[in-house]
């Protein structure tokens, strides 16, 4: 009995071995390192996984020649680095001579984009909760009439939402009249959020709008746009977000620059011969 | 023994799971075999152990059974002990394929 036969062959052609400098990469290792890079191609995964090897193999290759062998360093939770892990780490501050960004820098980038800065928007708003298991269909249906029906009443006499709400809403906010304060973006469920941003200060949901607590009837009475946020309490954001891209492109330079040097069979990777960034 | 199988297959059907078990077993050149031969065979490696469980279960005769059986006598951890002895035998079957 055998477990695999010839049938159980790729049928492609056995991939060129993958070398740096003549160091081999393994199909062991490549196909342990496949997990790290979950992709819908198997191919694709292969590939990623290849590719991170290969880059893995170059700056370590180059530690060695600069006769680096750093002590591994105590991680957060109790974990260490492993000794290929320092040495990446010692090549790249090492090798990379970043200057922190600039105030100058930070403030061009705030001025840049100052709408991602801006904080999120406030809503003054109340509702009618009628609580249904959207799994029960027709405790759901019956939950969506009840909710169009008081839709259907807040028509002729909008001045009842308040006592509609006491009456009717299952939720604690019932005992304000519905009214549910100020909100932001972010704090209720997506459904409730969009149906929100859709309605004018003033105006009430004309369906009732579902979420998974029930079915909702909303009304807006103010919006307030959120507020770009001042400079001082986000410049430390920015100087690290410039500071990591700044940082990425540098390694990403370097492993080309590498791989300009290097002798890489079995896979393509981008090389460079100059540095183009100083 | 196919009940053991059976939840073994479970196990083994998430990643990592078969790593676990040959660790326990002490097998730990055998997770690199199986990752090589799954990577001969272009499946991932925990892809490779629920396969060679699979088929060992629905190809073994009497014979293998019984040979697995006498692996099991003294054995500390049964199942660890059955995912050991099926997956040598599937990984020697892909290395010979693979010549």
């Amino acid at each position: 009995m055998r477990l695999f036969d010839a049938n159980d062959r790729v049928t492609s052609p056995p991939p060129m071995p993958i070398r740096v400098n003549g160091k081999e990469i393994s199909v062991a290792s490549i196909a342990r390192e496949i997990q790290n890079h979950p992709a819908p191609d198997p191919s694709e995964a292969r590939d990623a996984a290849a590719m991170a090897l290969v880059v893995r193999e170059l700056l370590l290759q180059e530690a060695d020649n600069r006769g680096l062998a750093p002590e591994p360093k105590c991680l957060a939770e109790g974990r260490r680095e492993t000794e290929d892990d320092a040495k990446v780490r010692a090549l790249l501050d090492h090798a990379l001579a970043l200057p922190d960004p600039t105030d100058a820098e930070c403030r061009r980038f705030y001025e840049g984009n100052r709408t991602r800065f801006r904080g999120p928007t406030i809503f003054e708003a109340s509702h009618i909760l009628i609580t249904a298991d959207p799994s029960k269909e027709t405790a759901w249906l019956e939950a969506k009439s009840s909710a169009a029906a008081v839709i259907g009443e807040l028509r002729d006499h909008p001045d009842r939402f308040t006592e509609l709400a006491r009456d009717l809403s299952d939720c604690p906010s019932a005992a304000q009249g519905g009214n549910l304060g100020q909100i932001q973006t972010g704090q209720m469920l997506a459904e409730f959020t969009a149906a929100l941003e859709d309605l004018e200060p003033g105006e009430t949901t004309a369906l009732p709008v579902a979420t998974d607590h029930g079915w909702h009837v909303i009304h807006l009475e103010r919006r307030i746009a959120g507020q770009v946020l001042p400079y001082d309490s986000v410049k430390d954001k920015i100087a690290d977000y410039l500071a990591d891209s700044v940082f990425h492109r540098a390694v990403h330079q370097f492993v080309a620059l590498l791989a300009g040097q290097a002798t890489i069979e079995g896979i393509e990777i981008e090389r460079a011969t100059s540095p183009l960034v100083q | 023994m196919l009940a053991l199988a059976g939840d073994d297959l479970r196990t083994l059907s998430q990643p990592g799971g078969f790593q676990e078990a040959l660790i326990r077993a002490g097998e730990i050149r055998l997770i690199g075999e199986v990752s090589e031969a799954a990577a001969h065979l272009g499946i991932p490696p925990h892809a490779f152990a629920s396969l060679s469980v699979q088929r060992f279960m629905e190809r073994a005769g009497d014979d293998e059974w019984t040979g697995l059986l006498s692996h099991l006598h003294d054995s500390i951890s049964p199942l660890d002990t059955v995912l050991t002895v099926i997956l040598r035998r599937a990984v020697a079957d892909v290395m010979e394929i693979s010549r």
